[in-house]
């Protein structure tokens, strides 16, 4: 049921221009709109009430750094970690690395097919920031476009509610502003922590957060200083953000420049590993393997990188995106073209993971300022 | 276990029992696997949107999937017919099976053959090579009963490189006889035991085409036979939105989610694999 609503509120913003889509919250969301405050000292209470009903995915102190993971608050008390995004954005709890499709078992010469068994609880992704919960929109749009849904996909998607923390210290390798997002932003998230130092504000933002209002009761409203406050502090975040490109006609500007010697310039210091398609948060292309023995076996599809040479070489050794050139060109134009011709959305949020993952320091921000300029300068 | 759920799910194929093989060409890598759905309900739901040109996907299980375009026509009920070059890992593996082995099958994918477009039309049909499958499909479709009035003139040029190369040589003998059709079969050089024509696709296509006129081109073939095929249509006086032409990348999940086989914006697998000459040129092509 939730994924039909879902895909005729998708149908709603592909009528909707990009830039119409702009980091404001969803103005069919506001009637569900509570805003309330949660002392910082009763954060761990508010979680103990989810877990009542939720499974809860949290950034959590790791080995050597701080990544989402699976929080178990009846032996665990938590508060937020420090951070200011994570190195590696929740994707795999809905979009796994490796993810078994279904497994058979051989009979004979026969053979018998076993669907995967998957019991999936309601989930709560936990202090996602608003770029990531912009990736999961423009995951949902693609995984639900044309005649295919991906029951994979969406099996565990309509089970997962987000739970955003507004971003107080943007990293100087981000730049959600320039791809219609910005910091303080709701879009995406059903509903929003914002961190004024001494407390939260936590407001319901979606019809399917208004599931969180009984968890919330007990708590007092919001003050108009609170909002205040949190306006400022939206501003004053927003002007972290340095890089500022205007990507308006970014789709136009592509369709001019697919032979521009732009790619083989940028693409030069590219050594195809592809690290940046693995740690970021809107790639979703993915390899498909059989594994097996005597017994019988399973089929599991992985992540992909199409910067790989082999991620389309053709069995006849024919293969059309042969160079870096071509794999950095497809990358680009794959969310910054594409996406935009078919769902009319950016397949990009900005997030800048792949500027900090990339070994010879490639930085996406100047392939676009590449491509604005070239465009501006025919 | 609940089948219609099966059925939903895109990603799990149905189960087929190769009924029989037969090798199609001299050199023995081409073999036309002749395949029976084990369950009725997966049939039907088979044939339910099945048109001439498109494809599916053909397991084998444990060893993996492949892309493969569908050779029979939808008017053959009882049968899918695939004829597969024996390349990689499942293809190899298909080659050395035998009789009464399960296998896997997805599909159909792809938008095939644009038939209601051709209605009424005169048709050339160019294939060349093993790339002939899905015109098969769409021959035999066009000839099955009351079909063959809903559509022009037929012309037909099939090219491969020596005569040992041609496929469906049972189909070809009795389109050869068909008055209602004009079968072009040619070879690249001259060979002893050929008394047809000689040439490439190309060039015949040349001599043998329809005029342009109320006429659609279908081609299907090897790159280089395409690249020298589509000026010769244009220079007859095709015009882009007649000439039809089948593409192949590499391909893994064939519903437009695994995203390899995009050329520009569209997927061959869900936008294709058919696209006219003038969709292409809209395109951006790597």
């Amino acid at each position: 049921m939730v994924k039909k609503k879902k895909k005729k509120k998708d149908k709603q913003e592909k009528q909707e221009n990009q830039n119409n889509q702009k980091n404001q919250d969803n103005p069919k969301d506001q009637q569900h709109s509570i805003e309330k405050i949660i002392p910082k000292d009763k954060l761990d209470t508010f979680i103990k009430g989810l877990y009542k009903d939720f499974k809860l995915i949290v950034p959590k102190e790791a080995e050597n750094e701080i990544e989402f993971d699976y929080l178990d608050p009846e032996n665990e008390e938590y508060q937020f970690p420090e951070y200011q995004n994570l190195r590696v954005s929740p994707k795999k709890f809905l979009f796994p690395q490796k993810e078994v499709l279904y497994s058979f078992e051989k009979e004979g010469t026969g053979i018998k097919i076993k669907e995967k068994e998957e019991k999936i609880e309601d989930q709560v992704i936990f202090g996602i920031r608003n770029c990531d919960a912009r990736s999961y929109k423009i995951l949902d749009t693609f995984f639900s476009s044309g005649k295919y849904s991906d029951p994979y996909y969406f099996s565990k998607r309509n089970k997962t509610l987000l739970i955003g923390l507004a971003c107080n210290e943007p990293m100087t390798t981000c730049f959600c502003t320039s791809v219609g997002g910005a910091p303080f932003s709701s879009e995406g998230l059903d509903a929003i922590l914002y961190d004024l130092g001494d407390k939260y504000v936590f407001k319901i933002i979606s019809e399917k957060g208004s599931a969180f209002s009984k968890y919330i009761g007990e708590y007092p409203d919001v003050k108009k200083a609170d909002l205040k406050k949190k306006e400022e502090m939206a501003k004053k975040t927003r002007d972290k953000i340095k890089f500022d490109l205007n990507l308006d006609n970014i789709e136009k500007d592509l369709d001019g420049l697919f032979e521009s010697d732009i790619w083989s310039k940028v693409s030069r210091r590219c050594l195809s590993c592809g690290a940046c398609s693995y740690i970021c948060p809107t790639c979703h292309c993915f390899d498909v393997q059989d594994k097996s023995d005597k017994h019988g076996g399973k089929r599991v599809r992985i992540w992909d990188n199409c910067q790989a040479s082999i991620f389309t070489l053709e069995a006849s050794g024919h293969n059309p995106r042969n160079s870096g050139k071509e794999r950095t060109r497809q990358r680009i134009y794959h969310k910054f073209n594409y996406y935009l011709k078919n769902y009319k959305i950016l397949g990009c949020v900005g997030c800048g993971r792949c500027i900090k993952v990339c070994p010879t320091n490639r930085d996406i921000r100047e392939t676009l300022k590449a491509v604005v300029e070239t465009a501006e300068k025919a | 276990m609940n089948h219609k759920h099966e059925l939903d799910n895109p990603y799990i194929p149905s189960l087929v029992t190769i009924e029989d093989i037969n090798t199609e060409n001299e050199v023995n890598d081409l073999k036309t696997f002749k395949l029976i759905f084990n369950e009725s309900a997966d049939k039907e739901k088979f044939y339910e949107n099945f048109k001439p040109g498109q494809f599916a996907e053909i397991t084998e299980f444990g060893i993996g999937e492949s892309p493969i375009g569908i050779a029979s026509s939808p008017t053959e009920e009882d049968y899918l017919l695939f004829t597969i070059k024996k390349t990689g890992k499942v293809t190899n593996r298909l080659h050395d099976s035998k009789q009464g082995k399960t296998i896997g099958i997805r599909g159909p994918f792809g938008n095939g053959w644009p038939l209601k477009e051709a209605e009424g039309k005169n048709l050339v049909i160019i294939g060349g090579g093993f790339a002939f499958t899905t015109l098969r499909s769409l021959i035999v479709y066009l000839l099955h009963g009351n079909n063959r009035e809903k559509f022009g003139d037929i012309t037909i040029v099939y090219g491969c490189r020596n005569p040992g190369e041609f496929c469906y040589k049972k189909d070809l003998e009795e389109w050869g006889k068909r008055e209602d059709i004009n079968l072009n079969l040619t070879i690249d050089r001259e060979h002893p035991d050929w008394k047809k024509l000689v040439g490439f696709v190309p060039t015949i296509t040349k001599e043998v085409a329809p005029s342009p006129k109320d006429a659609l081109a279908f081609v299907c073939g090897p790159p280089i036979m395409i690249k020298y095929t589509s000026p010769v249509l244009q220079e007859l006086g095709f015009k882009d939105e007649q000439i039809f032409l089948s593409l192949e990348m590499r391909m893994k999940c064939g519903i437009g989610k695994c995203g390899r086989c995009n050329v520009g914006s569209k997927f061959v697998c869900i936008d294709g694999p058919v696209f006219s000459q003038a969709e292409l040129k809209e395109l951006l092509r790597d």
